[in-house]
């Protein structure tokens, strides 16, 4: 009787082993696919809105006929130029030194004969030194354009 | 506990049962939760993208509108200049030249440019700047049969 419930006790033992052995492999492999999905999140969300602050950049320069001062004052941007830049922490808040941000919004801004000013949006990851968005616009530089 | 052996001499019981539950359970929140970051990171790129095609066929439409008003300021020949362009019209009615043109965003979505330049002044007006889904008009006219009032 105490042989068999040796036995018993051993073949549960074997088994409840290569149960945790297996759940621990499992578990390793799902961390992986956990973590690449936050990263993917995290990827998002920086994409997300760094075109988002791209597009109100395009906006606010179309708004100003071409100009970088309504750039400035929404944004706190340094113009140095025709080169504006702007920062933001990691939750996307503007910042006004470069020291304490995470991304970097560049403007620049180049003009032709036609009357037509060029603008390249650039919106950098400072930590990762990684180009994350960029975008064209145009402007038309002093002309009576009225909407309705 | 009842315990069985398979044929590959390995027991089957609860623990089995229950670690191919939790494996199950893990995996599928695992592929659900990759799944639906890939889908938002997907959707991010798509709206990236569409914004940039949107500012590039935006960039274009102004300059098709400056040389039109250019061409018209200098007396240019602008009617046959601007053949090239999807949908390019121009109508002459009371002292006003009206322009109709598009400008291709992406598949099946243009940019609708209508502007309108008064003989006896050097400014223009524009009366249309907007996005149009052209599918969604072919394909479906019923779309648009609102009902009258």
């Amino acid at each position: 009787m105490s042989i068999l419930k040796k036995n018993k006790s051993g073949i549960f033992l074997i088994e409840l082993l290569f149960v945790v052995l297996i759940i621990l492999l499992s578990i390793t492999s799902c961390v992986k696919i956990f973590f690449e999905s936050q990263k993917l999140s995290e990827q998002s969300y920086v994409l997300t809105n760094a075109v988002i602050a791209s597009e109100n950049t395009a906006q606010l320069l179309k708004n100003a006929d071409g100009s970088l001062t309504q750039f400035e004052e929404y944004y706190k941007a340094n113009i140095s130029g025709n080169i504006a830049e702007a920062y933001f922490n990691d939750e996307f808040e503007n910042s006004a030194d470069e020291s304490n941000s995470s991304y970097k919004l560049r403007v620049e801004r180049k003009s032709d004969d036609s009357g037509l000013i060029f603008f390249d949006i650039i919106f950098f990851d400072i930590k990762a030194d990684n180009l994350i968005y960029t975008l064209k616009t145009t402007s038309v530089d002093k002309k009576e354009v009225h909407y309705e | 506990m009842s315990r069985r052996v398979g044929a590959t001499g390995l027991p089957i019981g609860g623990p089995t049962l229950l670690m191919v539950f939790v494996i199950l359970c893990i995996n599928i929140f695992a592929v659900i939760s990759y799944m639906s970051a890939l889908r938002d990171y997907n959707l991010s790129e798509k709206s990236a993208e569409m914004i940039t095609n949107y500012y590039e066929a935006d960039t274009e439409a102004t300059k098709v509108l400056l040389d039109i008003a250019y061409d018209i300021k200098m007396n240019q020949d602008y009617l046959n200049k601007y053949k090239y362009i999807n949908e390019f019209s121009i109508s002459d009615e009371a002292n006003t030249l009206t322009v109709k043109y598009k400008v291709p965003i992406k598949k099946d979505i243009v940019l609708s440019v209508v502007a309108e330049f008064p003989k006896n002044s050097s400014n223009y007006r524009i009366l249309e700047w907007k996005m149009i889904n052209n599918k969604l008009i072919e394909e479906n006219d019923s779309v648009l049969d609102l009902p009258e009032f």
